[in-house]
């Protein structure tokens, strides 16, 4: 067996939710913990001193986009990612196959892996989990994630079934692929959409690997929110304590608090800077959107006594006549939005250190759905779950 | 000497993070605004407050021509925002309340290459504005702002009526940036000869070349406005630069277009190129990254290429400022030019 490097423990907890800690190759990670996204490698014009200055420990990378560009063959010349960005923290990479699913038309999968199109020169192409792992090893990220076969949620059930069981196939094969030169850690990821039946056959295939970490797939944003809270509930209900989780492609910060509450460590988003795009950026009391007409005279920065970059410098006005004429503004937003993410979950961690999650948690909803009235009935039955008393 | 960094609206670009000592700022962006600055200041506002702001009325990186109409001296129409019209008393009211310390005088800037009449006239409206400005009590140091366009004679003539004037310097404005960036050094060379011996702020607005720099800070000039190293890291450039090491040269005369050597990160011969940008640079950028990791942001077209170009230019022309001192209090500030061009320049066909 492989033995992998990754280091999990839980400092603190309450019920549920964890102050956990990773010890990875690159350093320390507290969790729960937002990962910020740099598909290519980059975060929008913010440096990566900047990443560091917010106190970002990991970054997620797509393993789809680096094997275009750069490529492996620049990847191993630069002896892998960390060194070629110049990033010193550490570096998750997922395994490709859903960025192949979304992005490309002509993606089928079949028992060898995900047949695509390639959109350099049109020829038909392959990307089984050995290939994945072949490209992630190249980019030698602290985490890697397995290839999994992604499927819609609303696929039949037949579909599903098949997608759960090749999943788990494709696990060791992963395995079998994984040929590092530096120390790298495998998750696997349950599968199984909205049936609870499935993702317990997903979690009994993958249980038993001991892999360093799981992830919970096939939650997109689409399902209700109902039966997004209960499948974490699930999973999380039976993955082992002491293996950190990760819920992928969550960067909503309601669904953030909430997965904390219910036990999940890991997360990662496009989320925060797709709506800084929009001029829309986070704030305690919930979102915000950038309106020159209403703010051209407020003279408060976004979000007050926010200590990232843009809040300390910009007011509400100028940003928004800055917005109004500059597209790079939404570089400034960005840094907030990220900032707000890796913040709330620092001050989430330390509820749970500090046992005060309950009024933490609270304190958030109330804020963000201004009043408890507010709060929807879903978070409140998740709490229940997550047996934190919103009253 | 002093470089003072081009912004528009208070961002420098791709470098809105980034604490630089002097920035310009150019009035039409802040005009609509201009009620909010009875209660803050510019600096605040645009969350400069380390820095020292030149506020001025054109904006260097606007195409064309961005002040019309403005044939009258006491009243010119900005287009950004819509076709205002703005006093002079306007202007100073708003270069107090905003509290900027360093303001350029009133004047029509767009008169390059429009014949000598409008150059002239210029001139002369620019000195006219200039003493109505001096009716106006501004907490900041006021600049003649010198006009003439690319008149020698009218230059000269608005500079010799400004520099009789109580104010703390003067300002040779309307240079355009063409795609080559060259201001004009025979209007550099022919006002010098007046600057001898005045000794408060001299100033040159422009693309801000290094190369023009250097020209006119041997010249006596003592503060430089620029976008040149923002022009460049759009482009996917750097200056290629090492101050450490140059042989101090005498001969003067210079006669072919020579160019600083910058690299361009586009080109492929960088995609495996370990090491700094320039081999040497403490910038972060030089420090952190890979040449080839900076093509790679380019090939995928990810502004932070841009924002650790923009570092290291930035970090050139810190150097470029400390060259230009270090020989000026060794009192060789004559052989600047020439140094600059034998040691940092190639010549166009090299390029
Ligand atoms: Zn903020
Ligand atoms: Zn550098």
């Amino acid at each position: 067996a492989i033995e992998w490097s990754l280091k999990f423990r839980v400092d603190a907890s309450v019920n549920r939710a964890r102050a956990g800690h990773l010890d990875l190759p690159h350093g320390g990670v507290s969790s729960p913990v937002y990962m910020p996204v740099g598909t290519k490698a980059s975060i929008k014009g913010i440096t990566y001193n900047e990443m560091k200055e917010m106190g970002c420990e990991i970054l997620l990378s797509n393993t789809y986009h680096l094997g275009n560009f750069p490529g492996t063959e620049v990847l191993d010349h630069f002896d892998g990612l960390h060194s070629f960005e110049g990033w010193s923290g550490n570096i998750l990479t997922d395994s490709g196959g859903f960025q192949m699913v979304s992005l490309l038309k002509l993606a089928n999968i079949t028992e060898a892996g995900v047949e695509f199109q390639s959109p350099v020169d049109g020829s038909m192409m392959l990307l089984t989990p050995e290939e994945s792992i072949r490209i992630q090893n190249s980019i030698g990220g602290d985490i890697m994630m397995a290839l999994d076969d992604v499927v819609n949620p609303m696929s039949t059930p037949e579909r599903l079934e098949e997608a759960c069981h090749r999943t788990n196939r494709w696990i060791d094969r992963c395995i079998e692929g994984h040929n590092p030169i530096k120390p790298q850690n495998l998750f696997g990821i349950v599968q199984g959409g909205l049936d609870l039946r499935l993702r317990d056959i997903s979690l009994a295939g993958l249980i038993p690997k001991d892999l360093p970490g799981y992830a919970i797939g096939g939650l997109c944003g689409g399902e209700k929110k109902d039966d997004f809270w209960k499948i974490v509930a699930h999973c999380t209900d039976k993955l082992p304590w002491d293996k950190p989780r990760y819920v992928m492609g969550v960067g909503y910060p309601v669904d953030l608090v909430v997965c904390a509450c219910l036990g999940a460590d890991m997360f990662d988003c496009v989320f925060p800077t797709r709506t800084a795009r929009f001029g829309q950026v986070f704030t305690t009391k919930g979102f915000l959107k950038l309106r020159r007409e209403e703010m051209k005279n407020d003279l408060t920065p976004i979000e007050p006594g926010c200590q990232c970059s843009t809040c300390r410098k910009y007011s509400k006005s100028f940003l928004c006549e800055a917005f109004h004429k500059e597209e790079a503004t939404c570089y400034l937003l960005s840094v907030h939005n990220i900032y707000f993410l890796l913040n709330l979950m620092r001050r989430l961690r330390q509820s749970i250190v500090t046992n005060t999650l309950d009024a933490f948690v609270k304190d958030f909803m109330v804020n963000w759905f201004g009043g408890l009235e507010n709060v929807p009935k879903w978070v409140f039955d998740a709490m229940k779950e997550a047996k934190i008393s919103l009253e | 000497m002093e470089i003072v960094y081009y912004t528009g609206r208070g961002l420098p670009p791709y470098l809105s993070q980034h604490n630089l000592s002097s920035l310009q700022l150019c009035l039409g962006h802040f005009y609509e605004s201009r009620n909010l600055f009875k209660s803050i200041s510019l600096q605040e506002y645009t969350g400069n407050t380390h820095s020292n702001i030149f506020l001025m009325i054109k904006d260097t990186m606007s195409k064309g021509n961005p002040i019309q109409g403005g044939v009258k001296h006491s009243e010119i129409t900005v287009s950004i925002p819509k076709n205002t019209k703005i006093t002079i008393q306007e202007y100073m009211s708003f270069a107090q309340d905003t509290k900027t310390q360093y303001v350029l005088s009133f004047a029509e800037e767009a008169v390059i290459q429009s014949g000598y009449k409008r150059a002239q006239r210029s001139a002369k409206n620019a000195v006219l504005a200039l003493d109505e400005c001096l009716n106006y009590p501004i907490s900041g140091k006021l600049l003649g702002n010198v006009q003439g366009g690319d008149d020698i004679e009218a230059r000269v003539l608005c500079l010799k009526e400004m520099i009789k004037r109580n104010i703390d310097g003067v300002w040779f404005g309307g240079f355009y940036a063409d795609d080559h960036g060259v201001a004009n050094r025979d209007i550099v060379e022919a006002v010098s000869e007046y600057l001898i011996d005045y000794k408060k702020i001299i100033g040159l607005s422009g693309p801000g070349r290094p190369l023009d720099i250097v020209f006119a800070a041997s010249k006596g000039f003592t503060h430089f406005e620029t976008f040149w190293p923002f022009k460049l890291a759009g482009e996917g450039k750097a200056l290629s630069i090492n101050f450490e090491n140059y042989s101090l040269e005498e001969d003067n005369i210079i006669d072919r277009e020579y160019q600083e050597v910058t690299i361009d990160l586009n080109n492929t011969d960088f995609r495996f190129q370990k090491g700094p940008l320039v081999p040497g640079c403490k910038c972060m950028t030089c420090t952190h990254h890979h040449a080839g990791y900076i093509y790679h942001l380019l090939t995928v077209q990810e502004m932070t290429a841009h924002t650790l170009l923009a570092i290291h230019n930035i970090e050139i022309f810190e150097n470029l400022k400390k060259f230009i001192s270090d020989l000026k209090d060794q009192n060789k500030l004559d052989q600047a030019f020439s140094t600059f061009v034998r040691n940092f320049c190639t010549s166009p066909a090299e390029y």
